[in-house]
């Protein structure tokens, strides 16, 4: 755990990679001269350079910004596979091909828990089949294998990197930290940039094994990539449903090296319990080892094996009861626990121009940090300079509880009364602000507007 | 017999604050060379030598060492320090700047050096939280000499305009001379008390040093406010240099110090602003509104309730508008005495109303509670306050113990313990006290396990983690 904190992981913003139905696979075979070349001709027709213009709130404000990253083609009618952090909150989205053409694509869905998501050319304008990348199984990389990073790092499309592959199931950390709860990466030393995240990592044989995503900040020849076997589930339910769902019971999971005289048993440790979680109506607690949910056994001795079971609870249908078998000083029990939806990994965003302040929905897991009875209310996100806001000395983090003494449920009750209030123009209002036990209360003031005044 | 050896020490020190210091005496030689040209004619030669050789006797330094807590190093400092002071009793009582002594950083090994070179053990008494200022004492009455002392105008007049003396002390290399400084009162700085600016800012060496008026009295000295993170009431404040005048610290030479149980309500407030007076439909003459209630708290327990604007206290009517005013407010509560109740008039819902609210005693701080540290485990823990369960969010009555530092590359640290972890369990037990702590920590001792297993809470999350000695070390 201590390690996981320590590590700041980078997003790597970039490309793709392809095998073409329009491109003639070339021989694999030969030196390694060879098949790098091959490979790199089988793939490259494949990725495109994706540049979305986001709608981000900055500051207090809603602002436009274009972002560059890379992506691959993996189907010959146009879908895409990038990451979700170059893909979401696009208001637009056009990805260059090989072939240097522009063409717009639209976002089918984002998971940011793999941070995994699927686009869809629209090739409507060009009427032609387009080369796709082949999916290869990311289960045989080993370690010392040759890969090729593909993309569009700082913008430079078309750009091959080579490297081995420095560790096949590198662990980076935890459901708190919001980094891959349900998959370990491939760590290779392939060059990898900004603008790299999205792309493509090729083996030999020309198939894309994995989607480089991540670097470590501050080292050299640190990347990451997510194994391409997690993509392609991710990827099918994404076109699907636009969308991945999954299971939550609230079980912090470690491993059981975490514990001492564990060394020989099997079962994973339960390190803590979410308030109002299933888990905790279950009765489970921490201290608990899990041996077996919903009749699989389950088994981390080690912290590199502990995304399997976080993913193995996630995919149980969503308000399914499962038998957890625990051990519990020494003797088995038996918990039934029906699963609740996993909530999102971040709110909407709202963006109240009048009183110069972007706002955020408060999560299930943001409400059980903040001790909230409930989910309610809603989280400043940003603060404009020279607003309300800022004059009241709003701050980023506090949850907004309150507005003139009515009780904020969600970000659609706030931007109800949002509206209702800057409709009446009045010139106060207040709000329940809260941060941590605090609470107090918040006076925005309308600003004294020029361009509104009469001449 | 002891000054070659504190001598060393001190160049040691000397060496970081040189620049500061060598600026701080330039800037006091320019200053005083100023009257020569004849612009000035307050302070002539004759008197400026008249007011140094009165004063420089009573001005001595003091050399301590302090102890903190370095969070990036993982492990304790220590520094040695020295300050002017200001020799301000016949008993042997001298005044330094107050950040010779901060809730989270005391002084030890204190010594003062006079005139004549010779130095003498001194302790550092209790600080006084409404002024910066803090009191020395020497310790051995048998072989302290007869001192001469500074006394203070009792009600000094400072204005804008006025031309002042500050007298100060060069630093080591420049044999720790007397010197002094010509300023003018500049600007007032009215809350939370009134203090004075001074232009040219006095240098490091005048800090603490008394301020001169034009008769040629000792009228105040020059300070420092604490930073909040130091117990301070205003961050941004901290770093400049001010006159308290001595309005401000008489009665604690006359009394120094001593600790006085603090009263609480268990609120926290802001001020009613005019635009929340309107808001409200209330007068707008300020008042007190009460943000947040702790639970269990003595105001809890009168019945007070968030949002009620408090418009008197124990009498006294409080009609704060700004964030300054609120502040004095704490201080007027924690100032009011303990043991007996105070009555508070409030406005709820547009009515007034009385109620009457029992002083108790702040609850201990962070700062003051209980601490072991265990060097073997390399572990400092330390009793969980009623301020750290509201600054963690913690849930209310939490008790037991989190851990203050952990030493690097100890056990507690390859652990992976840090600062802010919570003990839940440890090696299976639960430890609430610093007792039940030594005594587990003893008995692990005689053990020897090669394992202990701790169960810990941090950031609304549990864990586990294991602490694996090496006995053999």
């Amino acid at each position: 755990m201590k390690l996981d904190r320590a590590v700041l992981i980078a997003l790597a913003v970039t490309g793709l990679a392809v095998q073409g139905c329009s491109v003639a696979r070339l021989a694999l075979q030969g030196s390694v001269q060879e098949r790098l070349i091959a490979a790199e001709r089988n793939v490259m027709p494949a990725v495109v350079h994706v540049k979305p213009i986001k709608e981000v709130y900055l500051a207090g404000e809603r602002r436009k910004i274009p972002f560059t990253g890379s992506g691959v083609i993996i189907s010959p009618d146009g879908y895409v596979i990038t990451n979700s952090h170059v893909a979401a909150k696009a208001r637009s989205v056009k990805c260059t091909l090989d072939s240097k053409e522009d063409v717009p694509a639209e976002v089918v869905g984002v998971d940011e828990f793999t941070d995994i998501a699927v686009l869809k050319l629209d090739l409507s304008q060009r009427g032609d089949e387009v080369p796709y990348a082949v999916l290869g199984d990311s289960d045989q990389m080993r370690v010392g294998d040759w890969v090729i990073a593909m993309g569009s790092p700082h913008g430079l499309s078309r750009t091959v990197s080579l490297g081995i592959v420095s560790a096949a199931d590198r662990y980076l950390g935890d459901e708190t930290t919001g980094i891959s709860p349900y998959h370990t990466w491939i760590q290779t030393d392939a060059a990898i940039n900004r603008g790299n995240s999205g792309g493509p990592l090729v083996n030999l044989e020309g198939k894309v094994v994995g989607i480089n995503s991540r670097v470590l900040l501050g080292a050299t020849g640190l990347g990451f990539a997510i194994p391409i076997n997690v993509v392609g589930e991710i990827k099918n339910k994404l076109i699907q449903s636009g969308k991945v769902s999954r299971s939550w019971i609230g079980v912090d999971l470690q491993e059981m090296e975490s514990l001492p005289g564990l060394e020989q048993t099997r079962g994973v440790l339960v390190g803590g319990i979410s308030e109002r979680s299933p888990a905790l109506g279950a009765g489970l607690a921490a201290g608990d080892i899990i041996v077996s949910y919903d009749g699989v056994p389950v088994s981390a001795k080690f912290k590199e094996e502990l995304p399997a079971i976080n993913k193995l609870i996630a995919d149980t249908p969503i308000g399914e009861t499962v038998e957890i078998v625990a051990l519990r000083g020494g003797v088995s029990r038996t918990f039934s626990v029906t699963t609740a939806a996993k909530g999102a990994f971040q709110g909407e965003e709202l963006e109240c121009e009048e009183w110069g302040l972007t706002v955020r929905e408060v999560t299930e897991s943001m409400a059980r940090l903040a001790k909230l009875d409930r989910k309610m209310g809603v989280v400043v996100s940003g603060v404009r300079v020279g607003g309300p806001a800022n004059n009241a000395a709003l701050t980023v983090g506090e949850i907004i509880l309150g507005v003139d003494g009515t009780t904020v449920d969600d970000l659609e009750s706030f931007n109800t009364l949002y509206e209702r209030i800057t409709e009446q123009e009045k010139e106060l209002v207040l709000l329940d602000a809260k941060r941590g036990p605090l609470t107090r209360f918040v006076l925005l003031k309308r600003t004294w507007d020029e361009e509104k005044v009469d001449e | 017999m002891t000054s070659s050896r504190c001598g060393t020490r001190g160049r040691r020190f000397a060496t970081s604050a040189f620049a500061v210091l060598v600026a701080g005496a330039v800037l006091g030689f320019g200053a005083a060379a100023e009257p020569e040209g004849g612009a000035n004619a307050t302070f002539s030669p004759e008197k400026i030598r008249e007011v140094v050789d009165r004063f420089k006797d009573a001005l001595v330094t003091v050399d301590y060492s302090t102890e903190y807590y370095d969070p990036r190093a993982q492990r304790n400092v220590k520094r040695d320090r020295y300050c002017t002071g200001i020799v301000v009793g016949g008993t042997g009582l001298i005044m330094v700047r107050g950040h010779v002594s901060l809730p989270d950083v005391k002084p030890f090994n204190v010594r003062v050096r006079l005139p004549s070179g010779e130095q003498y053990d001194a302790t550092v008494l209790e600080k006084d939280k409404r002024i910066n200022v803090a009191f020395v004492k020497l310790v051995n009455r048998d072989t302290e000499p007869d001192l001469p002392f500074i006394t203070f105008v009792r009600e000094p007049s400072l204005a804008v305009g006025d031309e002042i003396m500050v007298l100060g002390v060069l630093p080591e290399a420049l044999d720790f001379e007397r010197t002094f400084m010509l300023a003018h009162v500049a600007s007032v700085i009215e809350t939370p008390r009134r203090v004075f600016v001074a232009s040219p800012a006095p240098s490091f060496g005048m800090l603490g040093g008394p301020v001169i008026n034009a008769e040629g009295e000792a009228v105040g000295v020059i300070g420092q406010d604490l930073a909040r993170s130091e117990g301070g009431e205003i961050y941004i404040r901290a770093g400049y240099a001010l006159i308290y005048t001595a309005d401000l610290f008489q009665h604690l030479i006359e009394n120094p110090p001593t600790k006085v149980p603090e009263a609480y309500l268990g609120v926290f407030i802001q001020p009613l602003t005019d635009d929340l007076a309107q808001y409200w439909g209330l007068e707008k003459a300020g008042g007190i509104v009460v943000s947040t209630l702790i639970k269990d708290s003595p105001a809890e327990r009168a019945g007070l309730l968030r949002g009620d604007v408090i418009k008197m206290f124990d009498g006294q009517p409080v009609s704060a508008k700004e964030d300054a005013e609120a502040r004095a407010f704490m201080r007027m509560v924690r100032e009011s005495g303990v043991g007996r109740d105070a009555p508070i008039t409030l406005i709820r819902g547009g009515e007034e109303m009385q109620l009457s609210v029992p002083l108790e005693e702040s609850p201990k701080t962070a700062a003051e509670a209980e601490k072991y540290e265990d060097k073997q485990f390399g572990l400092t823990v330390r009793e969980i306050t009623a301020d750290y369960v509201l600054g963690a969010d913690l849930d209310p009555g939490t008790e037991g113990l989190v851990v203050d530092q952990v030493e690097r590359a100890g056990w507690a640290s390859l652990a992976g313990l840090l600062p802010g972890h919570i003990l839940r369990r440890v090696d299976g037990k639960q430890v609430t006290t610093i007792e039940e702590f030594k005594k587990l920590l003893a008995d692990i001792k005689e053990r020897k396990p090669k394992e202990i297993a701790v169960f810990f809470e941090r950031g609304r999350r549990t864990g586990f983690l294991r602490i694996e000695p090496d006995w053999e070390e």
